[in-house]
């Protein structure tokens, strides 16, 4: 689809993070005055093409050409300097400054004659000038905090059509915003493509890409298997292109479960409302769904890091406070193993024995004098079940990702939990690992622990759930039971 | 409209000390009968001058996201130098020359260890502290340096049309730090790191230049402080300048700067430092004793954290309400 007006070209593009190869000789093409949808699962490389495009991230292969010139940027304002302007999911824009000021942020203008002194008067004006060019009514002098998502993303898009960006790149830009603030946003990407710019649009919400998007490109584990007009590809075609076909032949055996240990009745709370789940004995029941569709939000809130608004938590039986709080539900026999272990789940200049017995601590010593050889003792007594002792005198830092997931595990089962709630357990382990983790799950699971996961990996999810929660825009829009569970019905209840 | 909501908005902030600071005022005033006399008033302006020259340069570390405990102690030592040089006869600029000299060496130093090691700026700055410190001890002996020629005694303690010189020159440094803040393209890129070190790189400004400027300044406004203070005491104490930026960073404090950075002005730091000086002076003119001070003080302070946590929470509320 080789094309003259291409604006932004990116050929055999490889990366690897790691040992995992995220992109597999993508190539990808960007026309002036159109939208390019860039669509695909979690994980399958959109952002990352992306921030390659635009100097964050280095490559290890392939050529990018910007208008036919190839390039390689080896930061961010040779980039921009180039007129790509990415629109990042996470704002880029100053809290506590002024609209105008996060406008012209590293590009300021001064007076004439007096280097360094801010010409506001001049700025203030060409932001006005601009904000209404592109049809908006705002104060250059409002805070940037006072703004609606919304309107930052407004601003977010006048930084770029100040610098002269025609390679506009949005991250997920509708994802907090309301149906007419959406429309309103088309209106103004519309302006901007009648004006020449090359829009690339990621989105996981189809819908809105056939509203949007003249051509679109389906990335599916680093790798391109679409790229079409918008206007010849029906949704189920996209779907399955995200997908592709994966047979799943290690499905976990059916569980024989016991009584329910978690139950959860329409709790709401920030980024999630209305959410109802339950968990029994021996059960392992995923939760699944796109980035930002609350799931975290939904499990920390169970935890009690962050507190939910409504709703109401049962652990065993008993019913919990809302605004409880993470020791509360400790002492109730629920442990959570977070996404981030590195920063939530090990404290990494600590010993792998002194981190397994770290929550354990009230419960061991109810005095409050620690005797080492206990500690060594209980850390031993859960540890030694996935680790090696040589592995139990290292720190933590010094741990591979599955080794230390095992760590975190054993830090709650000192604990005796009983609910254990696995935030993305295998992300970033390497596959034999995973497979480990996956076997203590399931041993677990027999011994009669309930199990809650959150993940992102369809192929996790399919293999190891009893039930799965789907969630989407801060709900739960689906329950599959377990002879319901297809890679198809998840997918169709995401999006 | 719009545009005189947003004034209200930037000066709430600063308004609560002010009227905190005038409230102190008037309460002296009438409690005592020698608070509210042209000759102490001079004096708390006096007071005020060396304290405000440190909290500017305290202020702006503050405002990047980091912090200066070195002030203090590099106030000692440039006094320390600038004596010996005056007592061993050299010339007056030359003195001062060397004062103000030994501030920037020790900005210097910081911004090294800061923005070339990475080291963590309470830390940097702590060594700075020690070597500042031990440096004025060993060149004084341990002893304080006294009697100055009148032409350096007269930055201290000279006047001109009835105010004192040091006071006309904290408030022109202090006037130029404002213009610095607020008017320049440096000013505008302290608020966007000390805002958020990320964007501000993603924004395409050099972090690492913009702080170590920030440190040079803040050094070589403690050198000043430490030079006049010399001048209006007639001394210079090897540990003169202790204590001085605690209470810098107290003044910043109390007029609105926050500690997590991107956030506060020079005019603020004016009031804190008025409020704390007054208060000071008044406790000593209705002879309570210092250790009051210390208390009285440290409650303040406590009380305006205490109101700054307060308004990021509700804030926080109202914006959590708004999205759900």
């Amino acid at each position: 689809m080789e094309s003259p007006q291409a604006v932004l070209e990116m050929k055999g593009i490889r990366k690897h993070f790691s040992e995992n190869l995220v992109l597999k000789d993508v190539d990808f093409t960007l026309r002036a005055g159109e939208v390019h949808a860039l669509l695909g699962a979690n994980g399958a490389g959109k952002s990352t093409l992306m921030k390659i495009a635009c100097g964050v991230l280095p490559y290890d292969r392939g050529q990018v050409y910007v208008r036919g010139k190839q390039v390689q940027f080896r930061s961010v304002t040779e980039a921009r300097n180039a007129g790509l302007a990415m629109i990042h999911q996470e704002l880029s824009l100053l809290k506590n400054r002024c609209v105008y000021e996060n406008i012209f942020m590293g590009r300021e203008l001064t007076k004439p004659g007096f280097p360094g002194l801010l010409d506001e008067k001049k700025m203030i004006e060409i932001s006005r000038k601009i904000l209404g060019e592109m049809g908006y009514e705002l104060d250059p002098q409002r805070k940037t905090a006072d703004l609606s998502v919304a309107w930052q993303q407004i601003v977010e898009i006048a930084k770029a059509v100040w610098k002269k960006a025609d390679i506009i790149i949005m991250d997920e830009p509708t994802s907090s915003l309301t149906k007419q603030e959406t429309s309103q946003l088309f209106q103004l990407i519309g302006r901007l493509k009648g004006e020449g710019c090359g829009i690339v649009y990621i989105s996981h919400k189809i819908e809105e890409l056939f509203q949007i998007a003249d051509r679109i490109t389906v990335l599916n584990q680093g790798k391109v298997c679409l790229e079409k007009e918008m206007s010849q590809v029906s949704k189920e075609e996209l779907l399955y292109a995200m997908t592709g076909k994966h047979i799943y032949e290690t499905r976990r055996e059916k569980a024989r479960t016991g009584e329910g240990i978690l139950r959860v009745e329409g709790l709401g709370g920030k980024g999630f409302h209305n959410c109802s789940l339950s968990v029994r004995k021996g059960e392992i029941v995923s939760i699944t769904g796109i980035v930002g569709a609350g799931r975290s939000e939904l499990v920390s809130s169970i935890f009690g890091i962050n507190k939910a608004s409504e709703g109401k938590i049962f652990l065993l039986g008993e019913e919990v406070p809302l605004r409880h709080s993470p020791s509360y539900s400790i002492k109730k026999k629920l442990g959570l193993l977070p996404e981030d272990r590195k920063k939530q789940g090990l404290i990494m200049g600590m010993s792998v024995e002194r981190n397994i017995v770290q929550a354990a601590l009230n419960l061991l010593f109810p005095r409050g004098f620690i005797s080492a050889s206990a500690v060594s003792e209980q850390a031993g007594k859960y540890g030694r079940q996935a680790l090696y002792q040589q592995e139990m005198e290292k720190l933590p830092e010094k741990l591979s990702g599955g080794n230390q997931q095992k760590v975190v595990l054993a830090k709650w089962l000192c604990t005796n939990c009983q609910i254990l709630i696995f935030d993305e357990p295998t992300k970033g382990i390497d596959a034999a690992a995973r497979e480990e983790i996956y076997r203590l799950m399931e041993e677990l699971a027999r011994q009669g622990k309930g199990i809650l996961m959150v993940s992102s990996d369809q192929r996790e999810v399919l293999q190891m759930s009893d039930r799965v929660y789907v969630m989407k825009q801060g709900t739960i829009s689906r329950e599959l039971k377990r002879e319901e569970i297809t890679e198809e019905k998840i997918i169709s209840a995401e999006f | 409209m719009r545009r005189g909501e947003k004034n209200r908005t930037s000066q709430r902030e600063g308004i609560a000390a002010l009227q905190g600071t005038i409230m102190v005022f008037l309460l002296f005033s009438i409690v005592s009968d020698n608070f509210f006399t042209v000759y102490n008033i001079s004096n708390v302006l006096k007071n005020s001058a060396v304290l405000f020259l440190v909290s500017i340069g305290i202020t702006m570390a503050i405002v990047i996201g980091c912090n200066d405990i070195s002030a203090g102690s590099v106030m000692s030592v440039s006094g320390i130098i600038t004596a010996l040089l005056l007592k061993n006869g050299f010339g007056l600029w030359t003195a001062i020359a060397a004062g103000l000299g030994t501030g920037i060496l020790a900005g210097v130093l910081n911004g090294i260890l800061i923005v070339w090691f990475q080291a963590n700026f309470w830390v940097a700055t702590f060594a700075t502290y020690s070597i500042a410190q031990g440096a004025a001890l060993v060149m004084s002996n341990g002893n304080g340096i006294a009697g100055f020629p009148g032409a350096f005694r007269f930055l201290g303690t000279g006047r001109l049309a009835g105010i004192y010189v040091i006071v006309y020159l904290a408030f022109f440094m202090g006037a130029g730090a404002w213009f610095l803040m607020k008017k320049t393209r440096f000013g505008e890129h302290i608020y966007a790191v000390g805002g958020s070190e990320e964007i501000a790189r993603l924004c395409g400004l050099s972090v690492e230049k913009i702080k170590f400027g920030v440190f040079v300044l803040s050094g070589t406004l403690a050198g000043a402080a430490g030079i006049l203070l010399a001048a209006k005491t007639n001394v210079a104490m090897p540990s003169g300048g202790a204590g001085y930026e605690f209470d810098a960073i107290a003044a910043a404090m109390i007029g609105g700067t926050s500690l997590e950075g991107g956030k506060g002005t020079i005019q603020g730091t004016a009031v804190g430092v008025f409020l704390i000086t007054i208060l000071r002076n008044g406790l000593t003119v209705l002879g309570i004793s210092s250790v009051f001070h210390y208390l009285l003080i440290g409650l303040i302070i406590m009380g305006v954290i205490i109101l700054d946590v307060t308004r990021t929470r509700v804030q926080e509320r109202k914006k959590g309400g708004r999205r759900g």
